[in-house]
């Protein structure tokens, strides 16, 4: 990956870090190409429900297992003879929103976790991190079927579920950024300055952890879309008629013999999200930080 | 050494003190119970049978009892199946699982590591690109999808292999649960190789290796592959619990008779003891394969101190 050169006109006008590091980001191939990706998977999402001729849940029993491109059904239609284009948007809607929301729950625990911790030092530091070494060693996607056979499946337990599940890392990433923070000179000099405590955390320890936590999102957020259609394929996800990528793949692999595109079509999708998401990350942590590259 | 292992095992003992505290309360917090039927039983037939296995004493003191067994290694009866034990159904089901499982781990290694190692040494090169495209792809297309993918091409269309079922573990029907499960592991171990490699051969001691005059192939396995490699070590208990969760789906895609598919049917079916020996031993295993990972960690690199 060439670095770009850019050419300032206007020799005055400085560049700062986040300028740099949105030109680095800007020349990696494949994640530009990505960002583009998830930008037409996003907008197919939110327009797609409504621009498609039928209702994701119409149920229509003369047009069962359609093949694509016939009788106005672009992608074919399942064995109830709905829609799979209206399904796919729907489930991919669905999906993201998910990846969105319970990726954010992981952040705000994590987030407050890990500055906690981090920035108190000392016993409490060292209580907390314990507590994150023992859930850890937990199979967790255990525990999450359990959850939702305990308390039946609904959308917001999952979000909580697969949240509380990802905050860990989350927290580990915020403590040791906060604990190196801590030491740097320029904090000091903030010190010096006068600055208060909430001061330092509000105008430069948050502002520094930004970098890692945006990318460690960005490759939580596949994570996230994974977990959730795994639970689905295993019949404890999303429940019927609403859709997911996981529910949508595991009807199509059900239908398989009979209706290929209702298999190839969904997981078309997912693999794309999930690279999507994997390549930005990868390009984001490389623009960030360039000297791990 | 033994002091890391014993502070290793101490901090084990509360890990599976959680995981058997929060599944008993989990498991019993959800509704209905092992006894429900399609019609209901008389309420003295159903009154005899929780006072059989002692679900009608307080809560309280099942979970003590429960703990008070599980330290004398004994799991209980099973719910739903009166004549077994739990340790009868956990000693039918594993081998399977743990078949499978070795046979996807030694299949990821041999594939990751030497496609990670000629990514490397052809860095940025066809082979390079070919490899890590194919680990975006273990990555990017889940187990649920690469199975029946597979099953719809080798089984249905080609007739190749079979679509599934065990078979006493026969050859043709452990090869293509075996590749669905070892991919996504493939890929990250390709993946984490390359990188350890890449890191390696630009290393003081390979320089110095390449100065005496030492062949290429010396140079990379005699020198460069140990350091490379050290990070693999541990990724091994990731591994085993990524194989762990992998199995729940393969199981159930190629109807495997394993511990995987049990464990979702036992938690629908309320079998609250198989459901809870189960857990301990995912749990008691992915800890095992976290410590040994670090104790090896500490064998193959000696900048790696115990501590």
């Amino acid at each position: 990956m060439s670095e770009t050169v850019l050419t300032t006109r206007t020799a005055a006008r400085g560049r700062s870090l986040t300028d740099d590091a949105i030109a680095r980001l800007l020349a990696n191939r494949a994640a530009t190409a990505s960002l583009a990706v998830l930008a037409l998977l996003t907008l197919f999402a939110l327009l797609g429900p409504a621009l498609t001729p039928w209702p994701y849940d119409q149920v229509n029993k003369a047009d069962v297992w359609v093949p694509p491109l016939t009788n106005g059904h672009l992608l074919g239609t399942d064995a109830l003879g709905r829609d799979l284009l209206a399904r796919l948007a729907m489930g991919l809607r669905v999906s993201l929103a998910i990846g969105l929301v319970a990726t954010l729950v992981s952040l705000l625990i994590g987030v407050a976790w890990g500055a906690t911790a981090g920035y108190l030092g000392g016993v409490v530091d060292e209580a907390m991190m314990r507590i994150v070494d023992v859930l850890y060693a937990l199979p967790f996607i255990f525990f999450v079927i359990l959850l939702m056979v305990a308390f039946g499946s609904n959308i917001l337990l999952i979000f909580v579920a697969i949240g509380a599940v990802e905050w860990l890392t989350m927290s580990r990433i915020v403590r040791g950024q906060t604990l190196s923070l801590k030491q740097k000179e320029f904090i000091e000099a903030a010190r010096a300055a006068g600055l208060g405590r909430l001061g330092v955390v509000v105008r430069h320890i948050i502002p520094n952890l930004l970098g890692p936590v945006a990318v460690y999102v960005t490759l939580t957020i596949p994570a996230v879309i994974l977990a959730e259609s795994f639970l689905s394929f295993l019949g404890l996800g999303v429940q019927p008629p609403m859709a997911s990528l996981g529910t949508l793949i595991s009807a199509g692999a059900q239908d398989m013999e009979m209706a290929w595109w209702l298999l190839v079509f969904p997981s078309l999708a997912m693999a794309a999200t999930l690279a999507a998401f994997n390549f930005i990350g990868d390009g984001l942590r490389d623009a960030l930080d360039p000297k791990d590259r | 050494m033994l002091r890391f292992i014993a502070r290793r095992l101490l901090v084990a003992g509360p890990t599976l003190l959680v995981v058997i505290t929060l599944a008993f309360f989990m498991m019993r917090a959800a509704p209905g119970g092992p006894f429900d039927t399609e019609r209901r039983l008389p309420p003295a037939v159903e009154q005899n049978l929780k006072a059989r296995y002692g679900l009608d004493r307080p809560l309280g003191e099942q979970y003590l009892a429960y703990l008070k067994g599980v330290v004398q290694g004994d799991f209980g009866p099973s719910l739903k199946y009166p004549d077994k034990s739990v340790a009868d159904i956990l000693s039918q089901n594993a081998p399977v699982s743990l078949r499978l499982g070795l046979a996807a781990l030694v299949l990821a290694l041999a594939t990751g590591v030497s496609l990670g190692i000629l990514a490397a040494l052809r860095r940025n090169g066809l082979l390079d690109i070919g490899a890590m495209g194919l680990a975006v792809l273990g990555v990017c297309v889940p187990t649920f999808v690469t199975a029946p993918l597979l099953i719809l091409l080798f089984g249905s269309t080609l007739q190749w292999l079979p679509n599934g079922g065990w078979n006493g573990g026969a050859l043709p029907n452990m090869i293509l649960p075996v590749i669905v499960l070892a991919l996504p592991q493939a890929a990250i171990i390709s993946r984490l190789t390359r990188a350890g490699m890449i890191e390696a051969l630009a290393a003081g001691h390979v320089r110095t290796a390449r100065a005496r005059g030492l062949p290429e192939r010396a140079v990379v396995l005699r020198h460069a592959l140990r350091p490379a490699l050290t990070p693999l070590v541990s990724y091994l208990g990731p591994a085993a619990a990524g194989l762990l969760t992998g199995s729940l789906v393969v199981e159930k895609i190629f109807n495997l008779p394993g511990l995987g598919k049990f464990f979702v049917i036992s938690a629908l079916q309320r079998d609250y003891t198989v459901v809870m020996g189960m857990i301990v031993v995912y749990a008691g295993l992915v800890l095992f394969l976290n410590l040994l990972g670090d104790l090896l960690l500490a064998v193959v690199d000696p900048r790696v101190r115990l501590s």
